[in-house]
This record gives C-alpha cells, structure tokens and sequence, in this order.
C-alpha cells in the first residue's frame, strides 16, 4: 500500500513537467497562430520589413540574426571548448584539473545578464577600437555567445572522450601514431557522436540566449550584410517589444516565439537522433 | 584539400572584414528605442514623420533610456535621443535650431521636441485618485515636477492633506513613473494613511490595465488613441517633457536644425563629415 503511494507521488511529480511543457505549447499556439493567420505564414516568415507601427511583421531578418549568431558562437565555441576536452582527457596534471574544472562548471553557472554587462563593457569597447565600427553586431555576439556554449561543448565532449575504449588510442599508438595523431584521428572520430551532441545542445543554448544577445547584438530588425553589423535574433525581438505591444504587434511577437519554438523543436529532435545512433 | 578550405575560408573572412571597415569609419551610428516605445512615438511624431516614413531599420535599437545613455557614452559617434528628465552628465545633449531643452524653452515651446506626460483614468474616479491627481497640481506637487527637471502643467488645483485612507496603483510607462514616484513619496508623507504602488509597465499596458480596472491611474508617454478615448478613458497632464537629442561628449557638434535631426534619424545623412567642413 505505502509503496503504492509514493509510486502514485512520483508519477505526479513526472507529470508536472510534462504538463508544464503541454500547457507552453498550448499557449503558444493558442495566441501565436491567429496572429501568424492574420499575416500571413509566407509573409511572415519571408517578409524582410519589420515595422510594427505601420502594421509590417516579417521576421526573415530575425530569422537570420538567430542563425548567424549561432554559426558565429559555434564557430568560436566549439574548436576551444574540443580541444580543452582533450586537454581535460589526456594532457592535463591532476592538480590543474582540479582548478579547471570548477572553473569550467562556474562558467556554466553566470548568470545571461552578467555575461551581457561583460559583452557591453568589455567585448563592445574592444571591438569598437578594432574595426571602428559601434561595437555591437554579430561579431560581438557571436564570441560572447562561443563563450557561453563553453560549458556546454567542454563537458559533453570530455565525457565523450572519457568513453572511448583506451585500447583505440594504445592500438594506435602500438601502430605507431604519435600522441596528437591518434587522439585526432582515433579519438575524437570514435567520440564523434558525443561531442556532435554536446555541439547539438550549444546550439540550442546559443538560439535561446536573451538577456546578453540583447545588450550586445544592436538589434536592428534588417538582413545584416557584414558579419560587423548589427543583428536582432528571435529572442531580442520578443525580449525588446513585449513590454509595450498591443494586438497584433503582441500577436506577431508570440508567433515569433512560436517560431523559435519549433527551431528548439528541431534542435531537440536533431540531439536524439544523434543519441539514438551513437555508437559509444 | 584541407589546406585549401583553410585557406579560402580565411580570405574570406578578411575579405569580409575589409568591406565593413573601410565602409564604418565616421559614419553616424544612430540608436534608436524599440517600437512601442513612447519615447519612440513621441520622438517620430514630432519630427514630423508621417505614414510609411520611420526611424532608419538600421538604426541600433535599445529599450530603456539607461542602456540609451550608455550606448551613446561609450561610442564616439553615436546619436540618440532620451527623455529631458533622464539626461546624464555623461552624454552631450544638442541645441535645435539654436535653442537647448532647458525646462523654460521646453516650457515656452521655443523647443521643438516637447511631448506631455498623462494620468490616465477612467470617467469615474475615486476620491482617493482625484486627490493625488489635484496633488499633482497643487504649488507643492509643481515644485516637485520642475525640480526633477520637466515642467508642470497648466492646471491648478488646491490641495490640503486629508485624513484618508487606502491604496492606490498606478502603472505605465517606464519615463513618466520616476517622476510619479517622486510625487508619490512626497503624497504618502503627508498622508499617511494612503500606500502608492508604482508599476512600471510601459504605457500601453498601463492604458490596458486601467481599462482592465487593475490599476487605478495609467501612466502614459504617449496620447491616446481615438479607440482608447472612445472607451471611457481620458488623459490629464502631469507634466511636459522635452526629449533631448544626445551625442557622444567626445562629437564637437552642438547645433542641429529640425531638418537635420530628421534626416540623421531617416537615414539620409550617414556621416558626420557632413557638417566637419
């Protein structure tokens, strides 16, 4: 009987985030598709304008924005954050790693908001007095973002590493392979699929970013044409407008969540597919 | 091969870099407040926009005035525009046509840039909000309004302390509550019994929630629309607000004309060579 109950306990509590994340969508999609209707799905999705008060919601450059950001921090993010893996797995004293290794996990830990005064007061100047340009761009928000996708990349791809057999990397070098050789070209291929996801789930970090993209990313609302300008991804839109918008602009600001939403969505999917044919 | 991705990639990227450079140098980074905005509305209005016409989208966009004067402190040539009330010492405000936003040109009109601060309420209103409304009138409550740097309206009222008792929420735009708690602060002491909530919400939610009867006054930036008018709500004004032009203190320029201001935040004037000769 007492078993009972708390088999009965455990389940509510399960369903409470299955419950959390159907009542989401439902939101959402209850006050994001009329709007989408009303626009439009092809003019919203393609339209170049974004001019609430001429009643103009195209959210293309908004699109772009999320996905050049997110190349820009993988881009940054995912070299370091392998290769200190495999510093972490294979070259790193014990003592170090005691200290590194917090380090890392700290890292995971700041808060968006502080990572955005970092970006603001140290990022902006720097690449201000670089390229002469205001600072806040792509750039600019790619290498915070590659920053914040650290943890992330590290930790995954270290446990990835930690997983392969240690006879793949002793036959190679019993084969002859110096020590870079066979963690680049046994290694890191056998813990392909590991480190692929820990990729997978920066992405989805570096796509949701709000509070430090906003500070940084200069949010104009048209397609950038250098990797300088300025760019305003979903979540800054969102972010940026909610407090003020009425009808259709409210409207149009949640079907762009509803948009990022199913970007997540795809992320998601892509990260269990990966998972599924993983080997090790 | 793979020397020759590496190699191609680099290029391009320098290649990219390049272009945006050389492109950047002394151009005039506008910043502009996120649409919705009644700073932003206030500020289109009276350059005279009308239809299509709006803020340059390459405009960066930012949405309180504190991240406004930090952008336009920390980049040597930037141009945006703030609240009078809201000035810093670390931006440099600019004369139109020849006349700087000090209280008494904003009061006069002699600036151009000047927009109103309302109270919103519905038709019927308490008699705990029509006193803070007289308050707000009063000699003491304009004192208040001039010395945090905008200027009182034209009404007056009388106003003596009563014993009344109760709470009141007042909510909307992000400009006007500063002010509205300073009032509040001052009303709350003299009447000790009445508790003030100031929510800062922007000033269109704030219309809404005096429409949704969750607050009991709205503050709002911005007029309101002949559909909000024709719901029962009306606007009183609590004070007037010049919105300053600011630059970079490092920008020699001091002087614009309306024209320029507008073509700057249209997009048409992109640099400040413009005016450097």
């Amino acid at each position: 009987m007492r078993e009972r109950i708390m088999q009965f306990v455990f389940l509510l509590c399960a369903c409470f985030s299955v419950a959390a994340v159907l009542l989401i969508c439902l939101f959402l999609f209850a006050n994001g598709l009329p709007a989408i209707q009303e626009i439009g799905l092809w003019d919203f999705l393609s339209g170049t304008q974004w001019k609430p008060s001429g009643n103009i919601y195209g959210i293309f450059p908004m699109i772009v924005g999320s996905l050049y950001v997110t190349a820009g921090a993988i881009l940054t993010g995912v070299p370091i954050g392998i290769l200190t893996a495999v510093f972490f797995v294979k070259y790193c004293p014990q003592k170090l790693y005691r200290v590194m290794k917090p380090a890392v996990n700290l890292l995971a830990g700041i808060p968006s908001i502080i990572y955005g005064f970092f970006g603001l007061m140290v990022l902006v100047p720097g690449v201000q007095k670089v390229f002469g340009t205001s600072g806040k761009g792509i750039l600019t928000a790619s290498l915070l973002l590659g920053i914040m996708i650290l943890p992330t990349v590290i930790n995954t791809a270290e446990s990835a590493l930690r997983a392969v057999p240690a006879s793949y990397y002793e036959g190679a070098l019993a084969l002859g392979a110096t020590r870079e050789q066979s963690i680049i070209r046994v290694m890191l291929p056998a813990a392909g699929s590991g480190i692929l996801s820990g990729v997978v789930l920066g992405i989805g970090r570096a796509v949701g970013e709000t509070m430090a993209v906003v500070m940084i990313a200069g949010n104009q609302a048209v397609v950038p044409n250098s990797i300088l300008s300025g760019v305003r991804t979903m979540t800054a839109n969102i972010v940026l407008e909610m407090a003020y918008a009425a009808q259709l602009h409210r409207g149009a600001l949640i079907a762009t969540a509803v948009v990022l939403f199913v970007f997540i969505l795809l992320i998601n999917l892509s990260f269990s597919a990966i998972k599924k044919g993983r080997t090790i | 091969m793979r020397k020759k991705w590496v190699m191609s990639i680099s290029i391009w990227i320098t290649v990219l870099f390049l272009c945006s450079c050389s492109a950047a140098n002394g151009n005039i980074v506008v910043v502009t407040r996120e649409d919705g905005s009644g700073t932003r509305a206030a500020m289109t209005e009276l350059l005279g926009f009308q239809g299509r016409e709006d803020i340059t989208p390459y405009a960066e966009v930012v949405n309180t005035n504190a991240v406004m004067l930090f952008s336009i402190a920390g980049c040597d040539t930037a141009i945006g525009y703030v609240s009078a009330g809201a000035m810093s010492d670390d931006v440099q405000s600019l004369s139109i046509d020849g006349v700087p936003p000090s209280p008494e040109n904003i009061r006069s009109g002699d600036y151009p840039l000047k927009r109103s601060f309302h109270l919103i309420v519905e038709e019927e209103t308490s008699e705990l909000a029509d006193a803070f409304i007289a308050f707000t009138a009063s000699p003491i409550g304009k004192e208040l309004i001039s010395g945090a740097g905008y200027v009182p309206p034209e009404r007056e009222s009388a106003y003596a302390p009563e014993a009344q008792a109760g709470k009141l929420i007042l909510a909307g735009s992000t400009s006007v509550a500063p002010l509205i708690e300073t009032l509040a602060d001052a009303y709350t002491e003299q009447n000790p019994g009445v508790y003030i909530e100031v929510q800062q919400i922007g000033s269109s939610a704030g219309i809404a929630s005096v429409q949704d009867g969750i607050c009991d006054i709205g503050l709002s930036s911005r007029d309101l629309t002949g559909e909000e008018r024709s719901d029962g709500l009306k606007e009183i004004t609590v004070a007037y607000d010049g919105i300053a032009i600011i630059v970079n203190k490092s920008n020699p320029i001091r002087d614009l004309s309306l024209g320029q201001v507008r073509q700057i935040f249209r997009g048409e004037i992109t640099d400040w060579q413009a005016w450097r000769q």
